[in-house]
Formats: C-alpha cells, sequence, structure tokens
C-alpha cells in the first residue's frame, strides 16, 4: 500500500500536462503573474519535449538520477533564465534547445546508462539554454515574484510528468512504452532542429 | 496519554516557571488582550512587523530556503543551530541602519545557496559550520527586513515582530521537513524535499535577475 503513493501522485501529476488552462477567475497582478509564468515553458513544444525526457531519463536511470537530473534542472535553467533577464548573450540558444530534445530523446530511446556526473552534466549544459531563451522572452506587467514561482513550477511538474511516465519501466513491455516515447521526444526535436516548425 | 509523566529532571524548571507566573500574575494590572481597545496599536505594530518575513519575497526567499536546509540536515537541525539564528538576527537588526536597497542581493544569493545545498544533498557541515550558516542568514533577514532604518526609528513592537516572523518563516519549513522524513516514507520524503528546495532556489535566482533588470 505504500509503495503504491509515489505512483499515483505522480500518475495525477501526469494527469495536468495536456489539460487546457483554467482561466476561471484570471486576473492581472499577482494571478496574473502567476499565470503567466506557469503558461511560459507549456507553450514552446521544444520546450516541453526536452523536459519530459529529463524526467524520462531519471526514472530510466534511477535513484539517484531519478532526482538529481529534476533538482539540477531548475537550478541551473534558472541561472540561464537570470542570464537571459539581465542581458548576457548566449551563443546558437534556438539550435541548443533543438539539439536538447534530439539528444535525450535519444538517451531515452537508445536506453544508454550514462554515468551520473555525464548525465547531470549534459542536462544542466541543455538547461541553461532553455533557460536563457525563457529569461530572453520575458512577459510585460506581470508581478515577478508570482512569475517566477509559476515558471519554476511549471518545468518541474513536466519533469514529474515524465518521471511518472518513466515509471512504466517496472510494468511488463512498459519499459518499451518509454524507449518509443523517447523516440518520439526525439523526432519532435528533430523537427525543430532542422527548421520544420 | 495515560501514564505520561513529566521527567524527574525538569519538574524544578516546571515549578520554578509556574511560581514565576503567579508571581507575574500577581503584579499584573488588568488583562485587556480582547477588550480590542488596549494595546491594539502595539499589536497592530507587532504583526506588521511580523508580516515583513513573510511577504518581502527578498527576505522569504532567504529564510524559506534555510529552513529547508536545516530540516533536511539532521533530525535536530534547527534547535542545534537556532542560537546562532537568534544572535544574526539581532546582529541584523543593529546593522539594518547602514544597509540599502544592494542587500536584497545578497539575501537571494544566500537563499539560492541554502536552497542549491538541500536540493543536491550537499549537507556534510559540522554543527559549527552550519551555526555560521544560521548567522549570517539571521543578520541578511533582520538588515534586509528593517534595511535603512535608524536604531529607534521602527518602535519597539514592530522589532520584536520582524523578530518573531523571521523565526516562524525558517521554523516552520524546518519542522516540515524534518517531521515528514520522520513520520511518512523516508527516501521519497526526502526527494520530494530536494525537489522542493531546488524550486525555491530557483526562484530565487530568478527574482534576483529581476532585481538587477525589473519586468518590462
Amino acid at each position: 500500500m505504500k509503495t503504491r503513493l509515489p505512483f499515483v501522485v505522480c500518475a495525477t501529476l501526469a494527469l495536468l500536462v495536456p489539460s487546457t488552462a483554467v482561466l476561471a477567475h484570471t486576473e492581472a497582478g499577482v494571478t496574473g503573474g502567476l499565470l503567466s509564468g506557469f503558461t511560459h515553458p507549456i507553450y514552446g513544444w521544444d520546450h516541453v519535449v526536452a523536459m519530459i525526457a529529463v524526467g524520462l531519463w531519471g526514472a530510466f536511470l534511477g535513484s539517484p538520477a531519478l532526482w538529481v537530473l529534476p533538482v539540477t534542472f531548475p537550478l541551473v535553467m534558472a541561472l540561464g533564465g537570470a542570464l537571459g533577464v539581465v542581458g548576457v548573450p548566449l551563443p546558437e540558444v534556438e539550435l541548443f534547445i533543438a539539439l536538447s530534445g534530439v539528444v535525450l530523446g535519444l538517451m531515452v530511446a537508445l536506453a544508454v546508462r550514462a554515468p551520473l556526473w555525464l548525465a547531470a552534466l549534459l542536462v544542466a549544459v541543455f538547461a541553461i539554454f532553455h533557460g536563457h531563451a525563457h529569461g530572453t522572452e520575458l512577459p510585460t506587467a506581470a508581478n515577478p515574484f508570482a512569475y517566477a514561482i509559476g515558471f519554476v513550477v511549471a518545468t518541474g511538474l513536466l519533469h514529474l510528468a515524465g518521471i511518472a511516465f518513466g515509471f512504466l519501466i517496472r510494468l511488463p513491455y512498459g519499459r518499451y512504452a518509454v524507449q518509443v516515447a523517447g523516440a518520439l521526444i526525439a523526432v519532435i526535436g528533430g523537427v525543430f532542429l532542422f527548421g520544420y516548425a | 496519554m495515560f501514564g505520561h509523566r513529566v521527567p524527574a529532571a525538569r519538574c524544578p524548571a516546571f515549578g520554578l516557571a509556574l511560581v514565576c507566573g503567579m508571581l507575574c500574575a500577581a503584579g499584573a494590572s488588568g488583562a485587556r488582550a480582547h477588550a480590542f481597545t488596549a494595546g491594539a496599536d502595539t499589536y497592530l505594530r507587532f504583526v506588521e512587523g511580523a508580516a515583513v518575513p513573510f511577504s518581502a519575497p527578498a527576505v522569504a526567499l532567504c529564510l524559506v530556503p534555510f529552513g529547508l536546509l536545516v530540516g533536511a540536515w539532521r533530525r535536530d537541525g534547527l534547535p542545534a543551530v537556532w542560537p546562532a539564528l537568534l544572535v544574526g538576527l539581532g546582529v541584523g537588526i543593529a546593522v539594518a541602519p547602514l544597509v540599502a536597497p544592494w542587500i536584497s542581493f545578497l539575501t537571494l544569493g544566500a537563499g539560492a545557496l541554502c536552497a542549491s545545498a538541500a536540493a543536491l544533498a550537499w549537507l556534510p557541515l559540522a554543527r559549527i559550520g552550519m551555526a555560521v550558516v544560521a548567522l549570517i542568514v539571521g543578520l541578511l533577514a533582520t538588515s534586509a527586513s528593517l534595511e535603512g532604518h535608524a536604531l529607534g526609528e521602527v518602535p519597539v513592537a514592530t522589532l520584536f515582530g520582524v523578530f518573531f516572523g523571521a523565526n516562524l518563516t525558517v521554523a516552520l519549513p524546518a519542522a516540515m521537513v524534518s517531521s515528514s522524513i520522520e513520520h511518512w516514507w523516508p527516501d521519497w520524503t526526502r526527494i520530494g524535499w530536494r525537489i522542493v528546495s531546488s524550486w525555491s532556489g530557483a526562484i530565487a535566482l530568478i527574482y534576483l535577475a529581476f532585481e538587477v533588470r525589473p519586468l518590462p
């Protein structure tokens, strides 16, 4: 009974990914900032697939990668976001974002068991570019504190959705489902990389 | 709870506290805590001060990650370093007149570092090391809360409020972390708190960037 709780929590969080935005009480100020920050990472498919891939790969590699990768990504992404906000330029940001989907998707699809330090380094490098892109595309008139909370929570939930889906590897044939998901992510990354989207 | 007894060693302290309380009650004037008039200004000032560490993002994003850090550090993490935190909070009140808005960069930076340490399980610090961290965090928190105010400028009740609010902002996350790890599934709960820590660190970093360059 006890061991089922994480699965239930992660499955519930995974349901949040395909849901549409709830706008019943949209307001400016704090609510607007929270909503703006929350939707920012979700509206870009190149970002979404890469963040889900981080969770998938973490679940695939098992502990401690299970928590090291999803913990590393938001921290380093925030650093990249801060660089973007203050105007520090980075080269080929869009290229690296698309490449992240391809590389991380292939890691999952090919079931690559990279050492923890290498996996964390790879995720951290890509996270810098994702954060930078978000940092340079800021909304206007949003509450900065609420925006930051919404932005980080949305990113984290995408990782958790990936981890939740990644837990399928514990089921018969679930491993193949996860690898197919990785391949799909790589294809979507490729679509962005070669300029079809 | 049947059969629960106060440990023998604590009985003298309990008796002393009881006697002191009775003596205070005997010498006190009429208590009007709920009369809604007497002392209302003082209470409002206290509440105003207590709200500062919660409502100022630059202060909350320093204290909450520190609470997460000491809660994850060890079971009695906060009690072990609380004296240092109290000293830091006191020194912060004293140095508040000397600081300017740049203090928020330091509070947010310290918060991001504490959150990163808690998230990545960098907790090898000995008690003395964590006490130094507590001292610095306390100093930054109250000096940022009272930024630029001269020593006699802020009412004493407000100062007490800031002091109380800062302690509460650390104690709540610390207690939630340590008690949940102790009572629920330790491995999963630890992972959950590491994720929360990384999120709080990320929020601190992004907010720090907005302090440098505000949203358009």
